[in-house]
């Protein structure tokens, strides 16, 4: 009689935490193929697991590739729509693609949780569109972080800059913009595109070599890492510093010597010395057996996060009081505090993260190290660097 | 022809079929796979002389881009006309610099007149460069099926111009310009005018399925329209399905986008192995394409 009474009790605690809990669908579209696509929805499976865990929300995840081209994107998103019935979709990691989004988005009204699209376009084409929540920065954050570094290294008697930038949309969207503000800050500018992939910088190097340039800031892809840091070297270029912007850096980079000094910007490091961060540290590498150091995972990991705490607080599926609830989170995270706000231009209403979660790093010893700002510093940054 | 008779019919009654909660979703990957099919016959036109082009990606961009440009003031069937139209001009000055070239020294130019209309968008100001071009929607966004119905219209043009060209006298002047052009010179064939004619038609036919793709994507970026990816594309389908036939580059382009898609829904990552192993396997097996399977039940019905 008591094992019965026993097990009832457990049986009605059971249905009673399934009736207490709010359940909502939501769609991830995100390029899987790609590496930072990978880490987002490691990031947001992460995230989900954990709000799963607390028993008051269950965030179940249909998951698409979006190919990482408007020609999947379209016809994925419309699948979660139509199909699959979500109304909540996290994604938009390129710029392009989430421009392509923007039409079938404003169609299907859905609640629309924005990880990557950094790009102003991207500002602009979701500027009416109410149900709009983007997390990173835009590209004018960008750029407001990398010249307040660049603004230091003035201070510390840079004068001259190299600016080698790859010639694609990548490579070639801001540099007229970087070229003006280098310049405003008293930086004499010289730059030259180079072809991604192509791996041979020793002519741009050479003339380069005659404007004895103290900073050496390439923009770039990963691939172009090793080439340039190689090559900076054979010809005698001897910049005070190498400066590198690519999206993502290659696998194992820090293990090469030819890596050391060289310096980058990233939103997140795992050696962020903030409590969310070393948590979301451990807890990916429990699930995931390793550690990353793509940003786009602690970035998918606080989308689920902060979509976990809105559903709480709305205690409803309904999209539109989600929405109310994530408008007014605050939350710590693996980069910073979390609020949302008008985005600076005041075109889209719920921005995420701004300038400041951008930190500079130096590859020294072996691994990537944050340097500036000094806040955020767990090492000076070597200035002169050794190449 | 039956068979693509068969396709375009069921592609302009597919919006009325019972396909339920999976009809947005299949409309819209439809019309990217006309588009592609479309993009896949007009290669194929060009193949029929003996040229491998990897242009196609670039008229295809060009197309897209003029579209894109012209549809604020000219609307949105002009505004494809001169995609079309773009296209097919910049072809008439490619294949009058290079169609005396041959094989790979052709190909070889193709790639090279890719790479220079993509720089050249890249770094013009009025086609938005690296930052992109948004593009408005085919008829202002006034009927929900106007773009899916300008796909059908380019498949159903692109089907058109194949079967027309294979029917008529100026299918002998192609092939045999494909088998020998001395030959065909001997034989009175203008192999360089046949040449041109068919780089210009098929250009036209490629610069018209990348307008209405730019109305279907809203958006352009140099490396999405201009991408070598697209090249590939165009020629991959047409050695899928069938080269030097209409049919062929249609159900292979029809087949190889549901395929696609259809792995990329069941698998997920990883999809793209299988669907390179299908390809290598079709190559392998077929090498004629999907259309020796119908031929080889002709000869058996014949024998």
């Amino acid at each position: 009689m008591r094992k019965v009474l026993v097990v009832l009790l457990a049986v009605l605690g059971l249905a009673g935490l399934a009736l207490a809990q709010t359940t909502v669908r939501v769609g991830v579209l995100l390029p899987i193929s790609t590496v930072a696509g990978k880490a987002a929805l490691n990031g947001v499976q992460l995230g989900v697991d954990e709000v799963n865990a607390g028993g008051k929300v269950k965030i179940e995840l249909v998951v698409v590739d979006d190919g990482n081209t408007p020609a999947t994107a379209v016809p994925a998103l419309t699948k979660l729509m139509t199909v699959d019935r979500v109304d909540i979709v996290i994604g938009g990691l390129a710029s392009g693609v989430t421009f392509a989004l923007s039409g079938p988005v404003k169609q299907y009204n859905p609640l629309f949780l924005c990880i990557g699209a950094a790009s102003s376009v991207v500002e602009q084409a979701f500027s009416d569109y109410g149900r709009f929540f983007h997390y990173h920065p835009w590209d004018y954050h960008n750029v407001a972080a990398a010249l307040e570094f660049f603004k230091y290294l003035y201070d510390n008697g840079a004068r001259r800059v190299a600016i080698l930038y790859e010639d694609g949309p990548f490579g070639s969207a801001g540099i007229q913009t970087y070229r003006q503000q280098l310049q405003n800050q008293g930086y004499t500018v010289q730059a030259e595109p180079f072809k991604s992939g192509s791996g041979s910088f020793t002519a741009i190097l050479t003339r380069f070599k005659s404007f004895r340039p103290d900073i050496l800031y390439w923009i770039g892809y990963d691939v172009d890492a090793l080439p340039i840091a190689a090559q900076t070297r054979q010809v005698g270029l001897e910049p005070k510093l190498i400066y590198g912007a690519p999206p993502a850096w290659p696998l194992g980079f820090e293990k090469n010597s030819l890596s050391n000094d060289v310096a980058g910007m990233t939103a997140w490091l795992p050696s962020v010395a903030n409590t969310e961060s070393r948590r979301f540290v451990t807890q990916y590498r429990r699930k995931f057996g390793e550690v990353t150091d793509e940003y786009m995972a602690p970035m998918g990991y606080v989308i689920a996060q902060s979509l976990g705490k809105a559903v709480e607080a709305a205690n409803s599926a309904d999209k539109d009081r989600i929405a109310a609830e994530l408008a007014k989170v605050q939350m710590n995270t693996p980069f910073g505090p979390l609020s949302f706000k008008p985005s600076d231009t005041g075109r889209t209403r719920f921005q995420g993260f701004n300038q400041s979660i951008w930190l500079q790093f130096q590859y020294l010893e072996g691994s990537r190290r944050p340097v500036f700002p000094a806040s955020r510093a767990a090492r000076p940054l070597r200035f002169p660097g050794t190449y | 022809m039956m068979l693509a008779g068969v396709l375009l019919f069921l592609a302009l009654v597919l919006p009325g079929l019972p396909l339920g909660q999976w009809r947005a979703f299949t409309l819209d990957t439809a019309q990217f796979a006309f588009l592609i099919s479309g993009l896949a016959l007009a290669w194929d036109l060009l193949a029929r002389t003996g040229q491998l082009s990897l242009a196609h990606g670039a008229f295809f961009g060009l197309g897209a881009y003029a579209a894109a440009l012209s549809a604020p003031a000219l609307g949105t069937i002009p505004a494809l006309l001169i995609g079309g139209a773009v296209a097919a001009f910049s072809s008439l000055l490619l294949g009058l610099a290079t169609l005396r070239l041959q094989g790979m020294y052709f190909a070889i130019a193709t790639l090279a007149f890719s790479e220079v209309m993509r720089t050249l968008v890249l770094k013009a100001q009025f086609t938005g460069g690296s930052i992109g071009l948004p593009v408005q929607p085919a008829f202002g966004g006034a009927y929900p099926l106007g773009g899916y119905y300008l796909a059908v219209a380019v498949l159903a043009i692109c089907t058109a111009a194949s079967l027309l060209l294979s029917r008529s006298r100026f299918h002998y002047a192609m092939t045999a310009t494909r088998q020998g052009e001395a030959v065909a010179r001997v034989l009175g064939v203008p192999v360089v005018r046949v040449k041109l004619l068919t780089f210009t038609i098929s250009a036209f036919l490629a610069g018209l399925a990348g307008g209405v793709y730019a109305m279907k994507t809203l958006f352009l970026s140099p490396y999405d329209a201009f991408g070598l990816g697209r090249a590939v594309e165009a020629l991959v389908i047409p050695i899928f399905g069938g080269l030097y036939t209409t049919t062929g580059p249609l159900l292979g382009g029809l087949i190889i986008v549901s395929l696609e898609t259809w792995l990329r829904l069941r698998i997920g990552e990883g999809y793209l192995v299988v669907y390179g192993v299908v390809l290598v396997l079709t190559i392998l097996f077929l090498p004629k394409g999907l259309m020796s399977l119908f031929a080889r039940r002709k000869g058996a019905r014949h024998a």
